[in-house]
């Protein structure tokens, strides 16, 4: 593992959100896995399902075990590649940068192709990554009962976070 | 009629304490007891049938501080020999941690990605194992 090469960060943050009729939906993950590599800008993120916490605990339980069936696929994950990557333009941020990337995001044993856009900011000794994107949640096959349907949004909106150590 | 009532009150009153008995036994029964090398050397050598042990159970991991990862939540390393176990605390804890110190840490596993991963961690004393 060569750290020169690779940024790590091992308690990433991934959010998600759903506006809904009844009530919107929401779930933080703090613990999810990113690699970014140097050399090539390929990005990798893992995470698993039931580090997602919810508000209410019910919410949780039927989320792990209706919808996402965390005991049968306990992790989803995304890999991809930035656009035009190059790793000197980290060393001088001045406000933002901001690369396209695309892969694959699978959640669900389902795997979709994604595109997104990645904003890198400098802080500290430290380089933010952000992004967010929508989630169809039908493109993943997740089966949600027609009597809660109107309570679900079918579409929700995750944004990642990332702190990498510059190496 | 007050005969009755008492009764009724007995019982409901033991249905509440058995009740009670009942719960706190079955939690304590469900934690899993293992040290931190143990439990990375499973996931490690076959994540799917450390999976079936460990996924979504409480279990109450001891080894040695490797690192505080993170102050907001709090989070630490414990190490486990050929990786570690990642602590995400619930509140920070009360008493000070320091690298280097053994400590059991009591969690929900969530599974492994680079470390076998607790949340809704807590520190347990050593007088209650």
């Amino acid at each position: 593992m060569s750290s020169a090469q690779r940024l790590m960060d091992r308690n990433g943050k991934i959010h998600f959100f759903s506006e809904a009729p009844l009530e919107n939906i929401e779930a933080t993950n703090k613990q999810a896995l990113a690699a970014l590599d140097l050399s090539n800008g390929k990005i990798a993120v893992s995470m698993l399902m039931k580090g997602f916490h919810f508000e209410k605990s019910l919410m949780e339980e039927h989320f792990n075990e209706n919808y996402v069936e965390s005991d049968k696929y306990p992790k989803a994950s995304f890999s991809g590649q930035l656009d035009e990557f190059d790793a000197s333009a980290l060393d001088n941020i001045t406000d933002s940068l901001q690369y396209s990337a695309i892969g694959q995001l699978t959640i669900h044993g389902v795997t979709n192709d994604v595109e997104t856009v990645v904003t890198f900011k400098s802080i500290d000794s430290k380089i933010s990554v952000r992004t967010q994107f929508w989630v169809k949640v039908d493109d993943y096959d997740v089966d949600i009962p027609k009597m809660v349907i109107s309570n679900i949004a079918e579409e929700v909106l995750v944004t990642a976070q990332f702190s990498f150590e510059r190496s | 009629m007050k005969k009755r009532m008492i009764a009724g009150l007995i019982f409901i009153a033991s249905v509440i304490i058995l009740g009670g008995i009942y719960l706190t036994t079955n939690t304590k029964a469900t934690t899993i007891y293992v040290p931190a090398k143990t439990l990375v050397q499973e996931y490690m050598s076959n994540e799917k049938s450390a999976d079936e042990q460990y996924l979504g159970k409480i279990v109450a991991v001891s080894g040695a501080v490797a690192q505080i990862l993170s102050d907001s939540p709090y989070t630490i390393l414990l190490e486990g020999g050929s990786g570690y176990v990642q602590c995400e605390f619930k509140d920070e804890p009360t008493t000070e941690i320091e690298e280097g110190s053994s400590i059991t840490v009591q969690g929900l596993c969530t599974g492994y990605l680079l470390d076998v991963i607790l949340t809704n961690s807590k520190i347990v004393t050593d007088e209650t194992n």
